[in-house]
């Protein structure tokens, strides 16, 4: 068959795409992979941590900022010594924002590295999506991140801001300052959801009134609409509950259209994903949020500036210090106290340790366990933007406890076993 | 739409004031015309008359505007084309359809499969390439042959489904004198063995060989009808085709 | 059916030393990777949807993330409901069924409406994404079909395994299990495109108003096979379902609708075999780099993928199969006849 000029290009072309499959796949950067199962006696090998944090997609400005968090806790404890004697090591593959991948990385870390204990996930979506993984192995899980509450689960320890944290200290103090009116905008999915219930449920319990309220597809970026609508409803404050890149295009088209002197509040934005650095002001003047942490607190906060400066000498080519940088950072060392008091890795030692109490002075100030729901007792602190987006923290909450599942659903996990989340939306 | 009454002759296909009108553009204007079962039936006219048109129509790729198109005296105006041609119509049409990217058997295996029970089909597949001459090409891809020979494996799809009424949109467009010749001999092979042939041609050489009846077209309109003796002889006819650049 | 004789050429010598490699492979892996395997094999029948309806009946459809979800959430609704773990593989039959079912019903509007080509992949299209748009807002317990909340963007999780009879598949059982079931949609696929459906859908994809005038029925040979298409993407939602326990609408989702149809183009639509060994590739070796934890995975696998389709625009899993054949099969018969039923 003689080969005509067209069939050699492509036969050319076929071969060298090949090669530099080839290549690229043999150029990986093995930053931070460890690689296959434990070995050697069990004093000398080293305690592994399975991060699952998206490196790449949508979710990676906070990802990538939780990641390195958790590396320069493991970085301290290394260089104190050790957990238990032992030197500690960080498997870390890229989670890239899919839901899919959360499943193959976690039955990778858990079966193939075998690693003594997981942390990670940005999205409920990707807890969810793997914490019945860890479920049925037995591992330990911390989900180091805000979420919408409810998770009741044995193996599972969520550290992270949760509507009892920051709805009915965000609520009390705007409707306070302001009035009465409310106006909530969430992502219509069940983070927003679940969070605009708890703002109706707040707000009516301070005896004020929700005068409008809206729910936005994810991936919505156009509030022309909304906005309009916003104006004639004339509320005091405006709740905004809003995820994800697309939607956020809203305080541009706010502060173009909307009016400035309106004071929002959330739980969401500025802390994680810096919005207040990323947008031009006025865009988020005005802006009140409840948060575990962000890097501004380093202004009123001796640990918090200690933990600021570290994480940039560390990681010099970060733009930002987050909310769940924190988060992670506590969490990682939440876990190790645990694991010194239980004196082993073993699982279930390891959560009988946390369910003491366990206790963390981190850079937030002290974050503790809470025995009955697995969650976090931690201060609280209200951040301000003003119309330069210069941060203020006007108000403080200490040791707020997230009580909800042991109050209202009568979650004791202490005494009985759980493996499932609770939503209050009944 | 009424039936309409049918006339009791031996009329294969009838139309009955037909038209076809693309908006104030009437490419086909009030067309009546009886195909007689048998008959070996040209249509001619200059380009713009109509003649495709007309096929579509008959074929069911067009709706006629107005009118009605009668099948062995049955109504099929508003069938469906794939219904039309399981009723023994079939077409091959200006353009040729076949698949390239396939060999000639494959052509042939999709058109004949529709009609034919698997154990005869591959030796009627074996007939009809016989038949048009092309066997020895059967495993070919057919991007690669020639025009004619394209044309050729068109007839022979078309006779897959053993038609009654076989369409012939131009069979001898692109062919040189030899291959005109074999395809003349073709259709009038076919015509001995019953098939009732309609086609559509530019080459009077062609048409003056095989043809039994003409009907002149001439901007949608019928224009005259005969033998090709009689056509050839009306001066009418004549101007038209000089007359129209 | 005499064409029944299986050649010898790159494809098929290729894909049976695959299958074999496939069922000998837990001998010598450790559990986790068998339980990796099992999950690209389940993705490997959404592919196989697709390079059936596009490569072979020309319809390009960006629905197939759709009915992939349909799949995962019957099964996952109505073996939850049950609570019987001897229903599920009903449950399996059924979801297959619903999907081949919606898929049916969504092709009739658009066949028979005479909409074909971009227009179907526009539908296709605003059909997933408005499918995941209400699934995401489904968070509240009031969006329950029975005892099932459908979750909201956090999806289901808990959904049951596979059970036949009272032994739930899991691990090796549960691989040699999808493994059996692949291999039995892969030959049943094969007969099928070179049985007469086979040639009816290659007739279409080439030329379908040519093959109306040739006595078929177009719009309803779509549609069926349109639904022969979403049975598959069920089938493949439901195993990943069973595989993963969890059934989210991102997997069913916009992102997840592009998947496949770029597998398919650069594997190569118009061959089955190419279609599935480019899935299993792709897989593995995107999985390799996130497990790498290279920031870049997402934009080297882009950048292949782009390669691949301007260098080998007919697949380069096909291209290969044809070096393949010039090399070690033709060579012989160089100017001998094509066997029968090969389509190029």
């Amino acid at each position: 068959m003689h080969l005509t000029k067209k069939k050699t290009k492509n036969y050319i072309g076929l071969i060298l795409t090949m090669i530099f499959m080839l290549l690229l796949s043999a150029c990986q950067s093995a930053e931070t992979s460890t690689g296959s199962g434990a070995g050697g006696s069990k004093k000398d090998a080293p305690i592994k941590i399975g991060i699952l944090e998206d490196q790449s997609g949508d979710f990676s400005l906070v990802g990538i900022q939780k990641l390195h968090a958790a590396q320069l806790a493991v970085e301290e404890i290394n260089n104190n010594g050790g957990l238990l004697g032992r030197q500690v090591e960080i498997v870390a593959p890229d989670t890239q924002s899919d839901n899919k991948r959360f499943q193959e990385m976690a039955r990778k870390v858990i079966l193939e590295d075998q690693v003594d204990v997981v942390m990670g996930g940005f999205s409920s979506a990707s807890r969810e999506a793997i914490r019945p993984i860890m479920e049925k192995n037995k591992m330990l899980y911390f989900y180091n991140n805000q979420y919408e509450g409810g998770v009741a689960s044995k193996y599972s320890f969520n550290t992270g801001a949760i509507p009892d944290h920051q709805i009915g200290t965000l609520m009390e103090a705007v409707i306070k300052k302001y009035g009465p009116k409310v106006y909530t905008i969430a992502a219509d999915y069940n983070f927003g959801q679940i969070s605009a219930d708890w703002v109706r449920t707040e707000t009516e319990r301070l005896g004020g009134e929700i005068v409008g309220e809206e729910f936005i597809p994810l991936g919505v970026s156009q509030f022309a609409s909304t906005i309009s609508r916003i104006k004639a409803a004339d509320p005091d404050v405006l709740v905004t509950l809003l995820v994800g890149q697309e939607q956020s295009s809203f305080y541009g088209q706010w502060a173009k259209s909307g009016n400035t002197k309106l004071p929002m509040a959330t739980t969401v934005n500025m802390a994680q994903a810096y919005e207040h650095k990323r947008f031009d002001p006025p865009s988020l003047a005005n802006m009140y949020v409840t948060v575990t942490f962000m890097e501004e607190l380093g202004d009123i906060l001796p640990s918090a500036k200690e933990f600021v400066d570290k994480f940039y000498k560390k990681f010099p080519d970060d733009k930002y210090v987050g909310m769940e940088a924190e988060t992670q950072y506590t969490g990682v060392m939440l876990w190790a106290e645990a694991v010194e008091k239980a004196g082993t890795t073993e699982v279930e030692a390891v959560i009988d340790a946390l369910e003491t109490g366990i206790s963390y002075d981190g850079p937030a100030g002290t974050a503790k366990i809470d025995p009955a729901t697995h969650h976090a007792v931690r201060n609280v602190y209200l951040a301000y933007a003003d119309k330069e987006h210069k941060i203020t923290f006007p108000q403080q909450w200490e040791a707020v406890v997230p009580d909800w599942l042991s109050k209202e659903k009568g979650v004791d996990l202490t005494k009985k076993d759980e493996f499932k989340q609770y939503t209050p939306l009944d | 739409m009424s039936k309409g009454l049918v006339e009791k002759s031996d009329a294969i296909l009838t139309l009955k004031g037909v038209g076809k009108h693309f908006g104030g553009l009437k490419a086909v204007d009030n067309i009546d015309l009886s195909i007689k079962k048998g008959e070996l039936h040209c249509l001619i006219g200059p380009n713009g008359a109509g003649k495709s048109t007309i096929f579509k129509m008959i074929m069911g790729v067009y709706e006629p505007t107005v009118g009605e198109v009668f099948y062995n005296g049955k109504n099929i105006t508003k069938m469906k084309n794939w219904d039309r041609a399981n009723l023994g119509l079939s077409i091959k049409m200006q353009v040729p359809g076949v698949f390239g990217e396939l060999s000639v058997y494959d052509n042939m295996r999709i058109s004949a499969q529709k009609h034919m029970k698997s154990s005869e089909r591959d030796e009627e597949i074996d007939n009809l390439l016989r038949f048009l001459d092309i066997i020895h090409l059967k495993y070919e891809i057919v991007n690669n042959l020639s025009h004619g020979q394209q044309q050729w494996l068109e007839i022979g799809m078309s006779l897959a489904s053993k038609p009654e009424l076989l369409l012939l949109d131009e069979p001898a467009a692109g062919m040189g004198p030899t291959e005109t010749e074999f395809t003349a001999e073709l259709v009038q092979k076919l015509n001995r063995e019953g098939v009732t042939i309609l086609f559509i041609d530019h080459d009077m050489d062609f048409v003056r060989k095989i043809a039994e009846k003409v009907t002149v077209l001439h901007l949608g309109k019928k224009f005259a009808e005969g033998t090709i003796e009689e056509i050839e002889a009306n001066q009418d006819v004549v101007d038209i085709y000089l007359g129209n650049s | 059916m005499r064409n029944l004789k299986m050649k010898l050429n790159t494809e098929n010598v290729i894909g049976i030393g695959l299958f074999l490699f496939l069922f000998i492979y837990p001998l010598f892996v450790t559990p986790y990777q068998i339980l990796n395997l099992s999950y690209f094999i389940s993705m490997v029948f959404l592919t196989l949807s697709l390079s059936l309806i596009w490569g072979y009946g020309g319809i390009f459809s960006f629905g197939q993330a759709a009915f992939f979800g349909v799949g995962g959430y019957f099964y996952a609704i109505f073996t939850m409901n049950s609570g019987i773990s001897t229903i599920t593989p009903i449950g399996l039959l059924l979801g297959v069924l619903v999907g081949g079912l919606v898929a049916g019903i969504i092709g009739y509007f658009m066949f028979y409406g005479g909409i074909n080509d971009v227009f179907v992949g526009l539908i296709t299209l605003c059909i997933t994404v408005s499918l995941e748009t209400f699934m995401a807002q489904t968070a509240g317990s009031q969006w329950k079909i029975g005892t099932v909340g459908l979750g909201g963007y956090n999806g289901i999780n808990g959904i049951p395994t596979i059970s036949l009879g009272s032994f739930a598949l899991a691990d090796v059982n549960f691989y040699y299990f999808i493994l059996i079931v692949l291999l039995v949609v892969y030959i049943g696929l094969r007969l099928f495109v070179v049985s007469r459906f086979g040639y009816t859908a290659i007739a279409i994809r080439e030329n379908r108003e040519r093959t109306k005038l040739l006595g078929y029925n177009v719009p309803r040979f779509q549609t069926l096979i349109f639904a022969l298409g979403g049975a598959l993407a069920s089938l493949s939602g439901i195993l990943y379902a069973t595989w993963g326990g969890y059934m989210t609408p991102s997997a069913a989702g916009l992102t997840a609708a592009t998947l496949p149809v770029v597998l398919a183009a650069a594997g190569g639509r118009k061959n089955l075999t190419a279609a599935m060994i480019f899935t299993f590739i792709y897989y593995w070796f995107s999985q390799t780099l996130s497990a790498s934890g290279n920031e870049y995975a997402l934009v080297i696998l882009g950048a292949a993928l782009i390669l691949v389709i301007l260098f080998v625009p007919e697949g380069i899993i096909v291209s290969l199969f044809k070096l393949g054949d010039n090399l070690f099969f033709n060579r012989k018969k160089a100017t001998q006849v094509k066997a029968e039923g090969e389509f190029t």
